[in-house]
């Protein structure tokens, strides 16, 4: 493309210029996922809604985070408008405190930097006067956004009655290893209650019980909770997405797989009665699972 | 087409590029950014010449009349009150625009695109202008008062919001060359013309949701295929927009029950 300086042509060219990332930007996205802590950027991605979000706190399975959006003129007096020389992106960017939520650490998806959550200072933006402004609908269109990512839950909760339904059927753990063709220590698990059926085997024990599948499959127990932490933690969010692309699956089922998995696995060599090492053991499932 | 994209990365191109890094997770995705970047651009482009063509229409009207006087606020032209201070004003952006919309009775639901403006849209304007400017107690910049003119009578306004209930830019409705000469009740042919000015000012979203106003936030949301606050905040502007639009009429419902009636013909 030739042009003389002024021209449009010109200013196309250098106006694409500075429209690189900024190079921590760059940086943060390349390296491991850190815990979270309060004063970084994130993205929160759940299922089809993606937001920018920066973390004011912190607890064990869930943090209190605020949007960060870029578009200024929609600021109001809730929000905190940081100008492009003083924002780690390099651009102007608005933190939206008014709207700060409690979300669940399983969202957070993407790290992108450190954000200067102690110098903002909110109501730099001028009050919505008037539902007519297009402001409202942009600020209920962020807290739609928020209640979607507030709301992702992946784990099963479960019933937790199955192991009941079983020994109320007369059930024993020899004639649980014949049908489901399990090892002794897994059968003992799941009549402790400890280990859930997998839907095939929730076909076999139909019959049995009188059962549909999905009213068995209900009656599961929970998965245990250290499990469900870690595999929340920002960490392992590319080991899920990665077993999510490698079977076609969503992340949610890639979750439940992975916990399911990790936790089965568990009960057949340590039994029930030994706390395993998940965090050791999540990671070998992962690294069998996406190298082999 | 050069102009337009050296335009849009000229305002946008950083922020442009960022977002879709920051927030894109697939493909489709990445489109979606990519076509509301654009179209929010292309609105907000509207919008500007929509305020450049307010600008000039209030340079006629307040230059026309002697209780404003021009202002120089630093070389960038304003308007005050001949009888007050030139300097800039004091008050800050939210009282100006508590000041704009505190002003009830006046209204616009016609305007020319060329030839004179309508005696009730010039003394909406002039109204609301001086009432700005009392508040402001001195000099407002001329981009201000049309950025607070043009929130105040929301059928100015385009719909812009980011996600995507913005699908049609406003645009002036046809002029109305006479008025009615006196306070005889309005005519059905009369009552469908302003229905179909209001109308005319709304998105294609805002007619469908208008017959069901009343209805819970989820659904709304069916209507608009957006989150259920959002379609509630659509709602309220739509309510709104409507009210501002008829606040004058001494046959409002007749005219919003004509309204309502048009748009579920449409949906």
């Amino acid at each position: 493309m030739t042009s003389a300086p002024g021209d449009a042509a010109d200013r196309l060219r250098r106006a694409l210029a500075p429209s690189v990332l900024p190079a921590r930007v760059q940086q943060a996205a390349q390296t491991a996922p850190p815990d979270p802590q309060p004063g970084q950027l994130w993205r929160a991605r759940w299922e089809e809604t993606s937001e920018l979000v920066a973390v004011l706190r912190v607890t064990t399975d869930a943090v209190e985070a605020a949007p960060v959006t870029l578009d200024v003129e929609y600021a109001d007096n809730d929000a905190a408008v940081v100008p492009a020389g003083e924002s780690p992106l390099g651009v102007d960017t608005v933190t939206w405190i008014g709207l700060r939520r409690v979300l669940p650490m399983t969202v957070l998806d993407r790290f992108l930097g450190e954000w200067p959550v102690k110098s903002l200072m909110a109501g730099t933006g001028s009050v919505i006067v008037n539902p007519a402004d297009p402001r409202a609908e942009y600020r209920a269109y962020l807290e739609d956004e928020l209640d979607l990512l507030a709301a992702a839950r992946w784990a099963p909760t479960g019933a937790g009655t199955l192991a009941e339904e079983l020994r109320a059927a007369g059930i024993d753990p020899q004639r649980l290893v014949a049908l489901l063709d399990l090892a002794p220590q897994e059968a003992l698990a799941l009549l402790r209650g400890r280990l859930p059926v997998t839907a095939e085997q929730a076909e076999t024990l139909a019959p049995a019980l009188n059962r549909t599948v999905e009213q068995i499959l209900a009656a599961n127990p929970a998965p245990p909770a250290e499990i469900v932490s870690l595999l929340d933690r920002p960490r392992r969010r590319p080991q899920v997405q990665a077993l999510a692309r490698r079977r076609g699956m969503s992340e949610v089922t890639a979750r439940q797989t992975a916990a399911f998995g990790v936790w089965r696995l568990a009960a057949r060599q340590v039994g029930d009665r030994t706390e395993p090492a998940w965090d050791a053991r999540l990671e070998r499932y992962f690294h069998v699972t996406l190298n082999g | 087409m050069d102009e337009l994209l050296a335009e849009m990365f000229d305002k946008k191109g950083p922020a442009l590029v960022l977002g879709c890094y920051a927030k894109a997770t697939d493909d489709s995705s990445l489109e979606r950014l990519l076509l509301t970047a654009i179209h929010n651009f292309l609105i907000d482009q509207a919008k500007g010449t929509d305020r450049g063509k307010l600008r000039r229409r209030l340079e006629t009207l307040l230059g026309a009349d002697p209780r404003f006087t021009r202002a120089d606020l630093a070389g960038s032209p304003g308007w005050a009150l001949a009888d007050g201070p030139c300097t800039a004003g004091t008050g800050d952006a939210a009282a100006l625009m508590y000041a704009a919309f505190g002003v009830r009775d006046v209204s616009i639901t016609r305007w020319n695109e060329s030839g004179p403006t309508p005696k009730d849209t010039v003394h909406a304007l002039v109204t609301i202008a001086a009432a700005v400017l009392t508040v402001a107690g001195g000099a407002v910049r001329d981009e201000d008062l049309a950025r607070i003119l043009q929130q105040r009578f929301a059928l100015l306004t385009p719909p812009t919001v980011v996600s995507l209930s913005a699908d049609e830019s406003w645009t002036e409705p046809a002029a109305a060359e006479h008025e009615r000469p006196d306070a005889a009740p309005a005519t059905p042919a009369e009552l469908e013309s302003r229905s179909e000015t209001v109308w005319q000012s709304l998105t294609p979203t805002e007619r469908h949701l208008l017959p069901h106003l009343g209805e819970t936030g989820p659904a709304l949301a069916v209507i608009t295929g957006t989150g259920p606050k959002q379609a509630k905040a659509i709602a309220a502007a739509v309510a709104e927009k409507v009210r501002l639009a008829t606040v004058n009429d001494d046959e409002r419902d007749e005219t919003v029950l004509s309204l309502a009636e048009r748009c579920r013909g449409e949906s």
